[in-house]
């Protein structure tokens, strides 16, 4: 589709925590996203379960979507508060859905104001409960949106909770609707929707975390320990619920110590293991990662980031643990740092951390974010056989047979020795954490702590042979070339989309790139450099305070970045801030 | 080919202990419990805490884990989690089971999962030559109490007992034949046992030497002594504190299904 015909309609729903606001937005969003809308959802709330000022944003558009606005078309404001607060994000022309709120006609002049008796109407129809519900109906007519489907996806939401329940939301959604067919017939923020996603392959609507689960099945992780933290805990969650019809256990651990000695006790005996949490967690994790590094058994550690130390802003994002993943751990010892961007990029990464754990029996961090394991993605085509996982790395019963003497840490050239796993004859070892032989007995012998040292560092040379490189998207050669990793990468596509829109319509001449790194460690130097090396004006974007990235960058490749875009107060870029960004610095 | 004894859960390695040490006593009593149960070396796995205990890991001829100081159990619980065929056992030290890894025993034997845990109890912390442990008898001299020690010592069998062990045991290290029983039957157990075993340090506590522990302990087994009571075997646990005598064997013993059991069936 012509980027200059896209439309995209931004909703957002506010109020205090309990009310169900995200439940309500999800009921749009999916119920869009089964008509063929891509939709962006992301959520803010507070680290409280009752009280306090949630708020839900849904982007809806024709074509892809893959971040968040600062400026919004409707605001649904359950409450005086969500009014007062996003006023301002209100475009003008945009629209106000309230319930008998007295806003001043002239604070408001450039807004619809949309007064509609939510709370009566929800009792009228069985509870005060269903004023999300109310709300729905409303929305679906100001963005143009079929009823029934609406319906349909409420009948699916409530089904486990019994024929009134659904009957009641029904009636109230469809109340909303009519209320405003009665009484605003002409306020609709878009009307005539043209989408349709052209697509091979599977189309999702599913957050990073759910994206990530998906991921794991699909790698065929068999076993996941976790203490539930903020943003990881939806992993836990879904794999939990997964566990009857997947291969999958799952264990909840005392904390997050155990978690991480837990997954490494399963993956030694033989599973694909993992285990996940936010930075506090792998702060609680990090022994075990030298432990898993030590007695090279392999082992997938998730970190979604939220803003520390400490206990941070729990709720909110932030990518501030890079440096910390990369050098976690007392000693040295070869690691695999991974980010996805996305949530379809976390389905495929994640299963690459299983197969290069397993393969080179190395720890491997995949580095989330709250942005990421929270927000609504729209993936259009995946395709679930595209990494060729599989299990390797393990002599059978019969080549155990075949060995002479078995040696688990027989050194190689390639740095990686064949498993045995306990229950298998002959293959009889101890897996040590104290410094070992090729038997894996303890050693303090100079030269064996050398050699041990030589084999484990071997496998790093040739990791960094088999990791995808960085993408870079947009023009290849550009006038401003930005760099980012992690969930930064939607809103600096979306940005670009809307600078190349700009270039369509007004005829400028910008010309932008975005250099995207997943593989973070060991770091693509070549591809970096090569990138970096020739680019005219370089931006770095970053959810931290210092840099991370572009200290790594420099520390690399010698490359010095001096345009640094960064930002460190909890929240996501959104997509203006990047456009601006741009603008200024190719004005 | 001459059939093994226990020796054949020996490697090549001879133990570093201290001339004397209970660690000697135990080793025999766990290849010997192996033996009689009629267990394969690849069938077991044992996972192994830091310190003098810990360095056993070098000793048994046996699938091994050496794990991190008080982390010798959350690998065992993975891996009979993931494979519950597999026959684990934990070995620990005082420091590292009632210390720096508390939480992963009280928790272990809340879940009831299927591992045994031994731990050699000497009131030390030995291979860094000698402080007080959470075991430590209170007024005792120590590298870290040299006025006496302060603390009051923790109960390891009262803990257990409360937190959901099904088997719950005290061995002696200078008795290897009940003590061979006892691991035995704890091994057996299907659930979390958790076995203390009197463990005499000869060269950091030379308080609770061999003969003082012979002049205090008496076995269970020949008082008429039955398992199946938790109240009566928590008396039996604060015996020593009571009335100061310190008994040994099975202080309780319940049949509950195993946690990885209950955890696997949902799939069933």
């Amino acid at each position: 589709m012509d980027i200059r015909e896209k439309r995209e309609v931004a909703i957002k729903i506010g109020g205090e925590a309990g009310f169900g606001i995200k439940a309500a937005g999800l009921i749009l969003g999916r119920a869009l996203f089964q008509s063929g809308a891509e939709i962006f959802g992301y959520s803010e709330y507070p680290s409280l379960i009752r009280g306090g000022h949630n708020t839900y944003q849904l982007n809806i558009s024709e074509g892809p979507v893959q971040s968040t606005t600062k400026k919004i078309d409707v605001l649904l404001a359950l409450d005086k508060k969500t009014a007062e607060l996003h006023k301002a994000e209100i475009k003008a022309g945009g629209f106000i859905i309230f319930d008998g709120l007295n806003l001043d006609s002239e604070d408001w002049a450039e807004i619809n104001l949309i007064d509609l008796p939510l709370g009566k109407i929800a009792e009228d129809n069985g509870g005060l409960m269903m004023r999300n519900t109310v709300a729905l109906g409303a929305l679906a007519f100001i963005i143009d949106f079929n009823i029934q489907l609406v319906e349909a996806e409420i009948e699916k939401n409530f089904r486990r909770k019994g024929e009134a329940v659904v009957k009641a939301n029904k009636q109230a959604a469809r109340a909303g609707y009519d209320y405003l067919i009665k009484n605003y017939s002409a306020k609709r923020a878009i009307t005539n929707w043209s989408w349709g996603r052209e697509t091979a392959g599977e189309s999702l609507f599913l957050t990073g975390n759910d994206a990530t689960a998906e991921g794991m099945l699909q790698a065929g992780c068999n076993f996941y320990a976790a203490y539930p933290m903020t943003p990881a805990t939806s992993i836990l969650h879904t794999l939990i619920e997964k566990q009857k019809e997947n291969q999958i256990v799952v264990h909840q651990a005392e904390d997050e110590i155990s978690a991480i000695g837990v997954a490494i006790g399963a993956s030694l005996a033989g599973a694909r293991a993992g285990t996940g949490t936010s930075g506090g967690g792998f702060s609680l994790m990090v022994e075990g990662l030298g432990l898993a590094a030590m007695t090279e058994t392999p082992l997938v550690v998730i970190n979604s980031q939220r803003p520390a130390p400490a206990t941070g802003l729990p709720t909110w994002t932030d990518q501030g643990d890079l440096n910390f993943v990369l050098y976690a751990s007392h000693g040295e010892f070869p690691r695999i740092v991974v980010a996805p961007g996305d949530a379809e990029e976390a389905f495929y990464l994640i299963q690459e951390a299983f197969d290069w754990s397993e393969k080179w029996q190395v720890p491997v961090i995949v580095l989330l974010d709250k942005m990421l394991s929270e927000s609504d993605f729209t993936i259009t085509d995946l395709k679930r056989d595209k990494i060729k996982t599989k299990r390797e790395g393990f002599l059978s019963d019969e080549e155990l047979k075949r060995v002479a003497q078995y040696k688990r840490y027989e050194i190689t050239a390639s740095g990686v020795s064949w498993r045995a796993v306990p229950g298998q004859e002959g293959g009889v070892h101890l897996a040590n954490s104290d410094e070992h032989d090729e038997e894996g007995f303890s050693s303090e012998e100079a030269d064996i702590r050398q050699q041990m040292m030589d084999k484990r560092f071997a496998k790093i040379k040739l990791i960094s042979g088999e990791l995808r490189e960085p993408e870079l998207y947009g023009e290849s050669e550009a006038d401003l070339t930005i760099v980012g990793w992690g969930s930064v990468k939607g809103t600096i596509s979306d940005a670009l989309e809307e600078v190349r829109k700009q270039k369509l319509e007004i005829n400028n001449s910008k010309r932008v790139n975005f250099l995207h790194l997943n593989y973070l460690w060991p770091f693509p130097v070549e591809k970096v450099r090569a990138v970096l090396g020739k680019a005219k004006k370089i931006l770095l974007v970053e959810n931290n305070k210092t840099g991370q990235l572009g200290e790594l960058i420099k520390q690399q490749t010698g490359i010095e970045i001096k345009n640094k875009f960064l930002k460190y107060d909890g929240r996501p870029f959104f997509r203006e801030e990047i456009i601006d960004k741009i603008n200024e610095l190719t004005r | 080919m001459a059939v093994l004894g226990p020796e054949k859960f020996n490697t090549k390695v001879m133990p570093t202990w201290c001339p004397g040490c209970g660690n000697f006593g135990i080793w025999g009593a766990i290849k010997k419990a192996l033996f009689d149960l009629g267990l394969e070396r690849h069938q077991v796995l044992m996972t192994y805490d830091i310190g003098c205990f810990g360095n056993g890991a070098n000793f048994f001829k046996t699938y091994g884990f050496h794990s991190l100081h008080g982390r010798a159990l959350p690998p065992a619980l993975g891996a009979k989690i993931f494979n519950r065929k597999l026959t684990v056992i934990a070995l620990a030290g005082d420091g590292g089971a009632y210390g720096e890894g508390l939480q992963h025993f009280i928790h272990a034997a809340r879940y009831n999962v299927d591992v045994t845990y031994l731990v050699a109890n000497n009131q030390r912390f030995s291979l860094t030559t000698g402080q007080a442990s959470p075991t430590t008898n209170k007024k005792t001299i120590t590298k870290t109490t040299p006025w006496g020690e302060t603390k009051t010592p923790l109960n390891p069998l009262a803990l257990s007992l409360e937190s959901g062990a099904s088997l719950v045991a005290r061995g002696f290290a200078g008795d290897a034949v009940q003590l061979t029983e006892i691991i035995k039957e704890a091994i057996g157990h299907k659930g979390f046992s958790h076995v203390d075993i009197l463990q005499p340090c000869v060269s950091f506590n030379p308080e609770q030497s061999y003969e003082w522990y012979r002049s205090v302990i008496y076995k269970l087994e020949e008082h008429k002594y039955s398992p199946e009571n938790k109240e009566r075997a928590l008396e039996k646990a604060w015996e020593f504190e009571a009335s100061g005598r310190m008994p040994t064997g099975i202080f309780y013993k319940e049949e509950k299904e195993s946690y990885e059991e209950e955890l696997w069936r949902i799939k069933e």
